[in-house]
């Protein structure tokens, strides 16, 4: 197991080069200069000229793609063409805030989701089935863009309930992971739903309800315990989804986080700060795939990792 | 077994670590609101890049403006006024001008502000390693000299009347060059000092901006002794927080929130005409553009009433000449009137009877109404023949499209806004021959040597009879040819929460806040 772990964690260096070869590749054939960007409207070609120098990019790409791994492999992910500022800096600090929204909406999703997708499938073509997998349906077909807006009105600045933005107590959580979670919290309902249907149907569950054990044992422990592997897959992919989905929800409650850092620095094509943002998201996936596939060695034992 | 527990046990902790430290980094802001006296919020749409008013780009002036003085001031209508120097005057050969400095005025860091920072702060921005984005305006300052700490003498290339004009612009805030020369050029954007009202606090990136009244200020002590300055981008969520009291002032409110605000008791509106000019810009060296008649067409294919009615909820003034209104030497001349008929014969006469294929390149999401003025701009000119296909880029998509050769974009439409605080500035940019090819961001490639000819007059006598007219003249010049094809004047919207006063509303869209309060 430890050595299947070790194995996984060697592979994510390869992973991780080819990341930062498309990342670097893409942000340079897209159009657009940075340092005309920052020269502004009435730069000469002297001046925008004098600025790429300044910032190295008039160096023949693989030069610039080679003095960037170099440094970053030693921990320096260069500064900001925009704000100045260090790019690890710029990363580090704002990754909290992105990590707190995506677990906060993963565990609101979770707990909803399971729930929901329990109950329906206990009560299966029940009104509740119907309403909650209606519900379910919305949840998933909703943009977050218009859900977070809507709560905002709705519980900000109606209700006054929680701030309509920022970053801060728990009270600046709740609208932006309830916004983020939203879709998540869909897919998990439904995927719990299915997930369990299959399973209540099994003879073991039978057997069980013959020993005479009380409903909510079954449904827990010998019903949503098996049923859990499809929703931990599920669960693992949606985590990634939640930390890159994060980008329209921060925009939105204008928190903090690498999604807005992500979307400023393309929009100014602040190639520094791209690379740095993008290769601690796709890290950040990676890991946390391996996290699951570990979690379903635990969930099942069957499952073995040679 | 048992080693697969612990590899779990082990995993979420490290998760539950990245978790727990992520509630460190508690709330600065909070703790501080409960102090005496509330703070000064204003919410604005775009985070600053730097605070360098040097190297800063992006409508955020609002903070500069706090932190910084100019040497020359202004007033609401941006005309001059004494600022950090009391008095100026240019000398019979018109290319030198004297500057006499106030006397015992300080930097926040409490370095004297003399000649010496004077001459410092333009010298720098001259510097090509300084970066400085508007460094090509200012390259006409020929030398700066400090004969003594009072006096600053500029030396022009060339006479250059607006040099008032140049100086109070916000690119020319006067730096402390100690803080510069210890911070160095990168460090000092994020903490910056000048002589202004507020002292800069701290920055939490894509967060606040906190900034402390001047005790020292050399005009009277600042009405707040806080402000805090957020950026939120999305037009809805800053509509959102001004109703929900989360901010004393939110600027650049979209025309599609007034009516929801206007209902608001608690909230003020207050509209402006801005400097910002709305217009197509066709690269004209090829055909179809190169034919004045097509340009013409064009011009009369649009109704701009509607678009300024629909479109932009009312805010915003009919372009009645290619100088922005408001400032001065702008003339009033006829709009051009809605009238497709006459479009459509214009396009037959220049051998376009069945029309013809275009681009129109723009931002999109830059401001409130863009989107749709631009499919009105398609709706009425396929209405007349001509079929624009719209392209919408991010800023540095534009800025590569605006840097191309015109003579390699026929067909092309740059759809930008423009922003002048003076006439020399605006016309000059965008008509002048050499100007209107240059690499960079005007390369429409418009010419008209009688238009140079007035442009070059009126920027090389002091006698402002005389410029007026040569503006005049070249403006008239610039509409018969129908340069482009203008739209509005933009209005900005500003929202306060009622019982907030003593705020100047510029008409670059920017706030002085030295008087602001609640």
């Amino acid at each position: 197991m430890t050595r299947h772990i070790i194995r996984r964690l060697l592979y994510t260096i390869p992973v991780m080069l080819v990341v930062s070869l498309l990342v670097f590749g893409i942000l340079h054939v897209a159009p657009g200069d940075p340092a005309a960007m920052l020269g502004g409207e009435d730069a000469r070609p002297e001046d925008v000229a004098a600025i790429r120098a300044k910032y190295g990019l008039d160096q023949p790409l693989y030069i610039q793609y080679g003095i960037w791994i170099g440094n970053a492999l030693r921990s320096d992910l260069g500064r900001s063409i925009v704000t100045r500022r260090p790019v690890l800096q710029e990363v580090v600090t704002r990754f909290p805030y992105t990590l707190e929204l995506a677990v906060a909406a993963l565990v609101a999703a979770v707990v909803a989701g399971m729930s929901v997708g329990v109950i329906s499938a206990t009560r299966q073509y029940s009104a509740i089935d119907h309403g909650t997998m209606v519900l379910a349906l919305l949840g998933v077909s909703t943009p977050v863009f218009w859900l977070g807006l809507m709560l905002i009105f709705a519980f900000s600045v109606e209700l006054r309930w929680f701030p309509t933005g920022g970053v801060g107590s728990w009270r600046h959580l709740v609208l932006p992971a309830l916004t983020l979670g939203a879709h998540s919290m869909a897919i998990i309902a439904r995927m719990t739903r299915s997930s369990m249907l299959e399973v209540i149907r099994q003879d073991y569950i039978r057997t069980a309800r013959a020993k005479g054990l009380v409903e909510r044992v079954v449904v827990l422990r010998h019903g949503l315990l098996n049923a859990l592997i499809p929703v931990v897959t599920v669960v693992g992919l949606q985590f990634g989804y939640l930390l890159g989905g994060a980008v329209i929800t921060e925009t939105v409650f204008s928190r903090r986080g690498l999604g807005r850092l992500l979307i400023d620095s393309i929009n100014s094509r602040d190639f520094p700060t791209v690379q740095g943002t993008l290769m601690l998201l796709a890290g950040s996936f990676v890991l946390v795939n391996l996290l699951v596939d570990t979690l379903y060695a635990y969930l099942d034992p069957r499952i073995r990792y040679e | 077994m048992k080693s697969r527990s612990a590899v779990v046990v082990l995993l979420t902790a490290v998760l539950l670590f990245f978790t727990s430290y992520s509630s460190v980094p508690s709330t600065p802001t909070e703790a501080r609101a409960a102090q005496p006296g509330q703070p000064f919020r204003i919410i604005d749409s775009l985070e600053p890049n730097s605070l360098d008013p040097a190297t800063g780009t992006g409508p955020f002036g609002t903070v500069q403006y706090a932190l910084y003085d100019t040497l020359v001031g202004h007033n609401e209508k941006m005309e001059p006024t004494p600022g950090l120097a009391t008095s100026w005057q240019v000398a019979d050969d018109k290319v030198t001008w004297t500057f006499r400095l106030r006397r015992g005025v300080k930097f926040h860091d409490g370095t004297e502000f003399n000649a010496e920072a004077v001459k410092f702060t333009y010298e720098r921005i001259l510097d090509p390693a300084t970066g400085a984005g508007r460094r090509s305006v200012y390259t006409v300052i020929k030398k700066v000299e400090a004969p003594d700490p009072q006096t600053v003498r500029i030396i022009t290339d060339g006479p250059f009347p607006d040099l008032p004009f140049l100086l109070l612009d916000r690119t020319s805030f006067i730096l402390s060059p100690t803080a510069v020369r210890k911070l160095g050029n990168a460090e000092f954007g994020l903490r910056p000092v000048g002589t202004g009202p507020f002292k800069f606090v701290e920055w939490v990136p894509n967060d606040h901006i906190t900034l402390d009244a001047n005790p020292d200020y050399w005009q009277r002590r600042p009405r707040s002794s806080r402000v805090i300055y957020k950026v939120v981008t999305e037009t809805a969520a800053r509509t959102a927080a001004l109703r929900a009291g989360e901010a004393d002032m939110v600027m650049n409110i979209s025309p599609n929130d007034q009516n929801v605000l206007r209902r608001d008791s608690n909230i003020v509106l207050v509209q402006k005409d801005s400097l910002t000019q709305v217009q197509a810009e066709m690269r004209q060296t090829m055909p179809p553009f190169s034919d004045r008649r097509v340009r013409q067409a064009m011009n009369y294919a649009v109704d701009r009433t509607a678009i300024i009615k629909d479109v932009m909820m009312g805010l915003g003034r009919i372009a009645d000449s290619p100088g922005p209104p408001g400032v001065w030497g702008s003339v009033r001349l006829t709009p051009y009137e809605y009238n497709p008929e006459k479009a459509k014969q214009l396009l037959a006469e220049a051998g376009y009877r069945s029309g013809f294929e275009g681009n129109l390149f723009y931002v999109s999401g830059r401001w409130g109404g863009d989107d749709q003025v631009a499919q009105a701009l398609q709706a009425y000119w396929a209405a007349v023949g001509i079929k624009i296909q719209i392209r919408k880029a991010d800023m540095a998509g534009l800025d590569d499209m605006l840097s191309r050769d015109p003579d390699t974009m026929a067909g092309w439409i740059a759809f930008p806004v423009r922003t002048s605080t003076y006439l020399d500035y605006h016309l000059w940019r965008l008509y002048e021959t050499r100007a209107a090819r240059m690499k960079g961001y005007q390369r429409s490639g418009y010419s008209n040597p009688r238009v140079d000819e007035y442009l070059v007059k009126a920027r090389s006598t002091f006698d402002l009879n005389e410029r007026k007219r040569h503006y005049e003249a070249a403006q008239k010049l610039i509409w018969e040819d129908a340069a482009f094809v203008w739209l509005f004047t933009r209005q900005n919207l500003l929202g306060v929460r009622k019982g907030t006063s003593g705020y100047e509303f510029l008409p670059t869209g920017m706030v002085r806040l030295h008087n602001a309060g609640k």
